[in-house]
């Protein structure tokens, strides 16, 4: 696993973790069942507060993404766990919520949309 | 069984000139907490009385779950202090200081004092007085952490050292509370150091506590608002703090929720410093804004 | 107890440093007193006496100078545990000064071929170990109480006093046991004890004097704590 952090980022720490995590588990760069690093060992290396890192692993496991064993630590949910699977399928809603948003504002229909949008999957699907 | 490594409540003591106030605050086991303040805020009077070197008026100390007066010398043996300045005998070499502390402390160990001794290349035979101020420091580091201290204090450590130096301190602040046991109290006014390895944060102005409990909370709690003097309302002013006023624009802190009412200025998230530097502005302007 | 023990080994660590200098210091005044007045045992002690209550203050400027309460104070000792172990010092200086001065004076001795003993050392042994008491007693405390600067003031009465006495001693003005004081001061007759009996006389009287003297030290020293 490797995190890289910005101080100039928008995002405070703790999401920048959970983003970086995120990414990773989903392309598969951690893998299921993996032990990510202890809470502690994290906040040392990447030289944060414990609570910042406490506060990226409670959420990601909220979200689905990671699960904590009592005693052993944190590990990688596999990828089609249901959780995680619902909080993907919310970030599509707001991707589409906002492209929804953007198409009413440049006065496209709907067929256009759509139509737009199946072309779009073909074009990332080769 | 307590929880917590330190707790303070309503901790109180005067004397000339300066008043220390239902002072109350908790320190986990595990973590790290920064006290900050501007300089005679208290924050060596509140490690003057954790340790015992004056007398209290009013509240009650526990460290490591006890509070009471039996227990009182005993738990020196789990306290590890670090001073801004050298407290050993000038006179002293590194290895006398070993021979001298380690009469005191039942677990002391040889081994890890050895260790430390090396990892930052002090001198064995050299006079304390004689070592220079960084190299002092790293001396009280080592000795403080030798003999299995559970608590680990730190008085403004940092003062006069180069980045390096402090850099190097909070790693071993760091590896310090790994094992979730141990806790750091860390005393200082350049808040860059604790701003992203402190857990907790209790920050005293004038001999109150302004705030204490979770650093990031604090952050979340205020907002720097920016803008042009013409925008700036009567209800605005009330709800800032530590405004400060240029013909080109304005600048204060505001309370997050009512920094949400206001569109069109800049809102920034606020550094620890940028907290001190308001609210101490804001002490000075207006003394009943205290809370 | 070992608090004690540990407080006192702690303060000759502290005052290590003065230590060689201390002892040669004392040496050279030792060889002085006896050339300039006499070889006599009384002379030894009580200059063992006058200059272990000098020098074993040295610790409270040390003290001072390093700001050692921020040391005492990270240490698990009690304050009782402090006071004690200070005591304990002063009188560890008293018996290294006495070393010093009996091995010199054995030295001188031999060199001169003089004899060193005399009726009555015993004597005054005991009542320069009284006289070391009693000043010590009232040094302490008020050296618990005042910071060091404050302190000399009257610290260095104490000092003339005893060396007052030192010199009235050396001079052979009066020949110890007391109370024999020459005529034309107090005018106090003599009277006849056993020696033995002033002996623990001496012994109790410190061992009074200590008993007053520990309790106002403790009180002393919290005070300046609060």
């Amino acid at each position: 696993m490797h995190i890289v952090l910005s101080n100039s980022s928008e995002l405070p720490i703790y999401e920048q973790i959970k983003e970086q995590i995120k990414t990773q588990i989903l392309s598969g760069e951690l893998h299921e069942d993996e032990m990510l690093p202890s809470l502690r060992q994290l906040a040392r290396d990447l030289k944060i507060s414990v609570l910042t890192t406490t506060r990226a692993y409670n959420e990601l496991e909220e979200e689905g993404y990671i699960t904590s064993r009592q005693g052993k630590g944190f590990y990688v949910m596999p990828s089609g766990s249901e959780l995680m699977r619902e909080q993907l399928i919310k970030e599509v809603e707001q991707h589409l919520n906002h492209a929804i948003a953007a198409a009413h504002r440049a006065s496209m229909s709907s067929d256009e949309l759509a139509s737009l949008l199946k072309l779009l999957q073909e074009v990332s699907d080769e | 069984m307590s929880e917590n490594s330190l707790a303070l409540h309503h901790v109180s003591k005067s004397f000339s000139g300066f008043t220390l106030q239902d002072i109350s605050f908790e320190l986990p086991k595990g973590y790290i907490m920064g006290l900050v303040g501007s300089n005679g805020a208290g924050k060596t009077t509140i490690i003057q009385l954790i340790m015992n070197m004056m007398q209290r008026d009013g509240g009650s100390i526990e460290i490591l779950g006890r509070g009471d007066s039996v227990s009182e010398t005993r738990i020196k043996q789990e306290i590890g202090i670090v001073y801004d300045s050298n407290f050993f005998v000038d006179t002293w070499t590194v290895a006398e200081t070993e021979k001298v502390l380690s009469m005191f402390y039942d677990e002391w160990n040889h081994e890890t004092f050895i260790r430390l001794r090396e990892r930052f290349e002090l001198p064995e035979n050299v006079k304390v007085g004689k070592m220079s101020r960084g190299m002092q420091m790293k001396l009280m580091l080592v000795c403080a952490c030798s003999h299995n201290a559970k608590l680990l204090i730190l008085d403004e450590p940092t003062s006069g050292l180069d980045p390096a130096t402090r850099s190097e301190l909070l790693d071993i602040l760091q590896e310090y509370i790994q094992d979730g046991e141990r806790s750091v109290l860390f005393s200082t006014h350049i808040t860059t150091d604790l701003e992203r390895i402190a857990d907790y944060i209790t920050y005293l102005e004038h001999g109150k506590v302004v705030y204490t409990g979770n650093l990031e909370e604090l952050r979340a709690k205020y907002r720097i608002i920016k803008g042009i003097p013409d925008e700036l309302t009567d209800r605005m002013k009330q709800q800032m703090l530590g405004l400060r006023q240029t013909e080109l624009g304005f600048e204060a802190l505001i309370r997050t929720e009512e920094a949400k009412t206001y569109r069109g200025f800049v809102l920034d998230a606020p550094t620890v410093d940028d907290i001190i530097i308001h609210i101490g502005r804001e002490v000075k302007q207006c003394p009943e804004h205290l809370k | 107890m070992s608090g004690t023990f540990k407080m006192t080994k702690l303060d000759c660590y502290t005052a290590k440093s003065t230590f060689i200098s201390s002892i040669a210091a004392l040496s050279v005044i030792t060889v002085v007193l006896a050339v300039v007045s006499s070889l006599s045992l009384d002379t030894l002690l009580f200059t063992a006496m006058w200059y272990a209550v000098c020098s074993a203050n040295n610790i409270f400027m040390i003290s001072d100078k390093n700001n050692l309460n921020r040391l005492y104070a990270s240490l698990s000792l009690t304050e009782k545990d402090f006071i004690r172990g200070r005591y304990l010092f002063f009188y560890v200086n008293y018996l290294t000064a006495l070393a010093t001065v009996v091995v010199i004076g054995v030295i001188l001795a031999w060199a001169t071929g003089t004899s060193l003993f005399i009726p009555g050392a015993d004597s005054s042994f005991f009542l320069s170990f009284l006289l070391f008491t009693a000043a010590i007693s009232v040094q302490i405390p008020i050296c618990m109480r005042l910071p060091y600067s404050k302190a000399q003031f009257f610290v260095i009465t104490i000092y003339v006093l005893l060396l007052a006495v030192l010199l009235i001693v050396a001079r052979r003005w009066i020949i110890v046991p007391l109370p024999q004081i020459p005529v034309g001061e107090w005018g106090l007759n003599t009277f006849y004890m056993e020696k033995w009996m002033l002996n623990i006389l001496y012994l109790i009287a410190s061992a009074a004097v200590l008993a007053v003297s520990y309790p106002i030290a403790l009180s002393c020293y919290r005070k300046r704590l609060a």
